[in-house]
């Protein structure tokens, strides 16, 4: 019994469902080109069939599931701790505020921050490290795609 | 890795001049103060990207600031259009429209902007002619002879679009009601692939502005064949090829370059522009980047443009009208 | 014969082949970094080739041209993250090189497949464009949708262990790739309501997120204290140049990639994407030592970098024969050749001039130099991934955010990149295979686009797909490779 793959399947199941009954009927707008009446030229058919395949796919993976007799350890993540996930949402938090913050503030203020934040979340202790790090390569990299290409990084709506 | 002191400090000091200068407002007295942002709604590549890249070479030395090319491409026009209709109108963000994207996409689906509301055209750059091009091994030398042969066999001789709704399905829906032919539709993604589609012989008559796959050098090398003008009058490009209109058939499309500001935008800052780009158009080097292109120069300004934006937009405003394909906005 | 001497002359002055060079190096720096693509490099810098020499300005994109498609193979080795969309293929098998310590001789092998392939296809051009493209033009809705079915069929070789987990990840892939406009009914499907999605989720973001920021997700699973040490593997400093026999083994898998390469570059909007991956699963299906490909072969990062590189020259038979362009480079490509006074057609081939035969040699001499840049570049890229996890993760993850933006220009690629990113994470969890994935999101769509112009076009007869003979053909290769992978497989079901 690989649980994962049970739980996986599962969760792939329901999406087939979602999917199905109400995106596709509602997530595709207009369309109707001049006189195309067959089904297949519709926009929904191949979507369809798509979710079809999934559903089928899914409902695989669950059987396997059941019937897996080997102990290749299937777990998501090493059993023990949470340490790993932890770590890896904080990676994952940080750059989303990141993201966030380089619509509203721009560019030049954000990613020293960012860059800095990171490299000490990771464990740099050296500052003679992260400063340097954190200072020029954001510099360099606007410096270079403007240069090249004329291509401006994010501003910030603030500072419009 | 260096890690002196000073290279710690010099790289402070730089980002601290950096932040500065992305942040303090900069003495504005004379317009332009700093380079403009001309935004365009299509992609690398296309004739918007070279044309606003001709301008833009030249014009810093008749406005004494740069033109920076914005390309906010997607949605058919619709994420550029919108991002320079949200610009602040201060005279430094302005865009390079097309016909596609503001007459005929906005009357086809919700494009989220107003044309007649939402921009202020005023430097038409140039346009290009689009015609109706055939093969030259095919047997119709003329557009009547095509519908001849439409009519006998309906359904059976195709042509190809950029798209649905696009500017050459519409000239195939007109062409179709002018001429009572069917003619079928085949829908490709963009005009190049629709033209190469004609090329490879997949589909009978493409729509084709000059530039598109090099139209018109295959028309004059006698490989293509031009059996209509979807131009007002008849082209000096083409002079012996008829226009639709005499054709019987009610369409014309020209590809459009239209510097536009956004509404709110003060006239005077405008009229500075239009000043630096009426010269640009009469620039050496810029006439001749044109002629590389294989495009024509035709520059236009002021309440000619105006009336014509606003008539071109009404155009295709009946013709979706006609045919059924206008998109009502839900109040 | 004048022609080709004053050719030869016009090619071998300094200035032309600084040009070519400074073409090559530019393409490579542009390919490797993810979000750039030479697309958009070879528009910025065409108007600048109008007012120079042929000679001069056109090698110069070319050279772009070629660069780029090897360059996008060095992060794809290094941290996982195709520079160019076709080098996803070559994430496969380099990243694990490149973490076993082995980052330099699986860039060097990358770049001699590259150049192997290049100069195939450069040849071919020179000397068979007429024939290939010819065939190429044929190419119409009905063909293009039986190779893209091959390229789909591939995908039953890249499955890796689990044919279950393979095919979900195609069927995601395809469900991804669904989102955006349908041209023949000109619905817009599953945006909701988010314009940028109105033209189909970027390839580029989705590649960032699924590939590399999935990667540095993985990574920091890591305790701290092992990241912010030095690297263990520092002391290979990148590793040893590529050993020439290991090449030597790998040249029945580069030069069938790149004739395939080459003839699928030939086909106008085809594309390096399915050239590659054709190619990588073929490449796999054949080889002696199938079970390495995913974990580390060189024979894989040859498969997909010869097919690639070799869709440089490929994509531009049918461009100056007919004038029809391969992809988007080739179109601007073909603008700049008709800049200057060089017309698509026979004539190019025939009448010319020394010209075009110096346009030739220039083209050819691009890979030699490429070669050489490449040699020289690649230690130093391959210490790059020395640096201490600390340091490198973060660095990683800001190129991966400014490659998604610039793109398109657009944030929500960026907000994109993430979200994919923590999607890959999850799959490869589940150790849902990536490969297929981004295979069927890029070809699904053009084989559903495809179909139903064909469909269109035959006025709703199926019997087109096989009455046409290259379509016909197409349908049986795929037809023998879906028969031959369900029948060889394992007795082991999944």
């Amino acid at each position: 019994m690989q649980k994962v793959n049970i739980g996986t399947g599962v969760a792939f199941l329901v999406f087939s469902a979602v999917y199905y009954f109400y995106l596709i009927p509602t997530q595709i707008v207009g369309g109707g080109g001049v006189g195309y009446e067959s089904a297949l030229l519709q926009a929904d058919y191949f979507p369809r069939i798509a979710i079809l395949c999934f559903t089928l796919f899914s409902a695989l993976l669950v059987y396997q599931g059941f019937k897996q007799q080997d102990q290749d350890n299937g777990a998501m993540f090493d059993s023990g701790s949470e340490r790993p996930l932890r770590q890896v949402g904080l990676v994952v938090l940080i750059a989303a505020i990141y993201i966030l913050a380089l619509d509203y503030f721009g560019y030049t203020l954000t990613t020293p921050i960012f860059l800095a934040a990171m490299m000490i979340f990771y464990g740099t202790r050296n500052w003679r490290y992260v400063v340097p790090v954190a200072l020029l390569t954001p510099i360099i990299l606007d410096q270079f795609f403007w240069l090249s290409f004329q291509i401006i990084l994010p501003e910030g709506v603030f500072f419009e | 890795m260096l890690l002196s002191k000073t290279s710690v400090l010099s790289s402070a000091l730089g980002v601290a001049l950096l932040s500065a200068a992305a942040v303090s407002p900069v003495a504005a007295d004379t317009y332009p103060s700093k380079p403009i942002k001309v935004i365009i709604a299509t992609g690398a590549g296309g004739s918007h990207d070279l044309h606003s890249r001709a301008v833009a070479s030249v014009i810093p030395a008749y406005l004494g600031q740069a033109f920076i090319i914005q390309m906010k491409s997607g949605g058919g026009g619709k994420i550029g259009m919108n991002v320079l209709k949200n610009a602040k109108p201060d005279g430094y963000t302005i865009g390079l429209v097309t016909g596609s994207h503001f007459a005929i996409a906005a009357h086809g689906k919700d494009m989220g902007f107003d044309t007649l509301k939402d921009f202020i055209p005023f430097y038409q750059v140039n346009y290009a002619p689009t015609m109706v091009v055939v093969k030259a091994s095919s047997p119709w030398k003329t557009l009547k002879e095509f519908a001849a042969a439409a009519k006998a066999a309906p359904g059976k001789l195709t042509m190809s679009s950029s798209g649905q709704a696009g500017s050459s399905h519409m000239m195939l829906l007109q062409i179709n009601r002018g001429l009572g032919i069917k003619v079928k539709h085949v829908p490709f993604r963009g005009g190049g692939k629709a033209f190469n589609a004609m090329w490879g012989g997949h589909v009978d008559m493409a729509m084709a502005t000059p530039t598109t796959g090099g139209a018109l050098s295959k028309i004059k090398a006698g490989k293509a064949r031009a059996l209509a003008m979807a131009t007002p009058k008849r082209s000096k490009l083409l002079p012996d090829v008829p226009t639709l209109y005499e054709l019987g058939i009610d369409y014309e499309y020209l590809s459009w370059r239209v510097f536009a500001a956004p509404a709110g935008t003060p006239q005077d800052k405008i009229d500075i522009l239009v000043k630096a780009l009426r010269k640009t158009s009469k620039d050496k080097t810029f006439k001749r980047l044109l002629k590389r292109f294989g495009e024509q120069n035709i520059p236009l300004d002021g309440p000619e443009l105006k009336k014509k934006y606003v008539d071109t937009y009404n155009f295709y405003g009946k013709l979706f009208e006609a045919n059924g394909l206008k998109y009502k906005k839900k109040m | 014969m004048d022609a080709v001497i004053e050719g030869l002359n016009l090619a071998l002055s300094w200035d032309a082949i600084a040009m070519v060079a400074l073409g090559v190096f530019a393409g490579i720096t542009v390919g490797a970094i993810p979000g750039l693509t030479s697309v958009m490099a070879i528009a910025v810098l065409v108007p600048f080739s109008f007012f120079m020499a042929p000679t001069l300005g056109i090698p110069f994109l070319l050279g772009i041209h070629k660069g780029a498609l090897f360059g996008g193979s060095i992060p794809a080795i290094l941290v996982n993250t195709p520079g160019t969309t076709p080098a996803a293929a070559t994430c496969l098998d380099g990243y694990p090189l490149s973490q076993q310590g082995q980052s330099r001789s699986a860039i060097e092998m990358a770049l001699y497949s590259s150049t192997i392939g290049d100069t195939f296809s450069d040849i071919v051009l020179i000397l068979a464009a007429f024939p290939l493209a010819a065939v190429a033009l044929k190419f119409g809705p009905t063909e293009f949708f039986s190779l893209m079915l091959m390229g789909l069929v591939v995908i039953s070789s890249v499955t890796g262990p689990s044919l279950v987990k393979g095919l979900l990840a195609a069927t995601i892939g395809m469900i991804l790739g669904f989102v955006g406009l349908d041209i023949v009914s000109g619905a817009e499907r599953f945006t909701f309501g988010i314009d940028s999605l109105a033209e189909r989720i970027g390839i580029v973001p989705l590649m960032i997120g699924l590939f590399a920021i999935s990667e540095v997700m993985i990574q920091s699973e890591k305790k701290i204290s092992q990241l912010s040490k030095p690297h263990p593997m520092a002391g290979l400093k990148g590793g040893v140049p590529l050993k020439l026999i290991i090449l030597w083994r790998s040249g029945g898998t580069i030069a069938r990639s790149a004739v395939i390469g080459t003839i699928i570059g030939a086909i106008p909007g085809a594309g390096a994407a399915i050239a590659t991956f054709t190619s990588y699963g073929l490449a796999k299906r054949l080889s002696k030592e199938p079970e390495m490909y995913g974990k580390g072969s060189y024979e894989g990062i040859a498969a997909s970098e010869a097919a690639n590189s070799s869709v440089a020259g490929a994509d531009l038979i049918p461009t100056l024969t007919f004038g029809i362009p391969g992809d988007a480079s080739a179109a601007i490509l073909m603008g700049a050749f008709i800049a200057q006074g060089l017309r698509p057609g026979p004539e190019l081939f025939t009448e010319q001039t020394g010209t075009m035969y110096g346009i030739f040699f220039l083209l050819l001499l691009g890979n030699p130099i490429m070669l050489i840049q490449g040699k020289l570049l690649t230690p130093l890229f391959a210490r790059l991934v020395t640096v201490r996890s600390s340091i490198l993760l973060p660095v990683i993850l800001l190129f991966c955010i400014i490659g998604a933006y610039i793109y398109r220009n657009n944030m929500v690629d960026v907000q994109m990149a993430l979200g994919f990113g923590v999607f890959g994470y999850f799959l490869r969890k589940l150790q849902i295979p990536m490969a297929p994935l981004v295979i069927a999101f890029i070809l699904a769509p053009m084989a559903e686009e495809a179909f139903k112009q064909a469909l269109v076009l035959s006025d709703g007869s199926f019997g087109i797909f096989v009455t046409r003979p290259i379509s016909a053909g197409f349908i049986l290769i795929s037809t023998v490779l879906l028969g031959v992978s369900i029948f060889k497989r394992p007795a082991k079901f999944g």
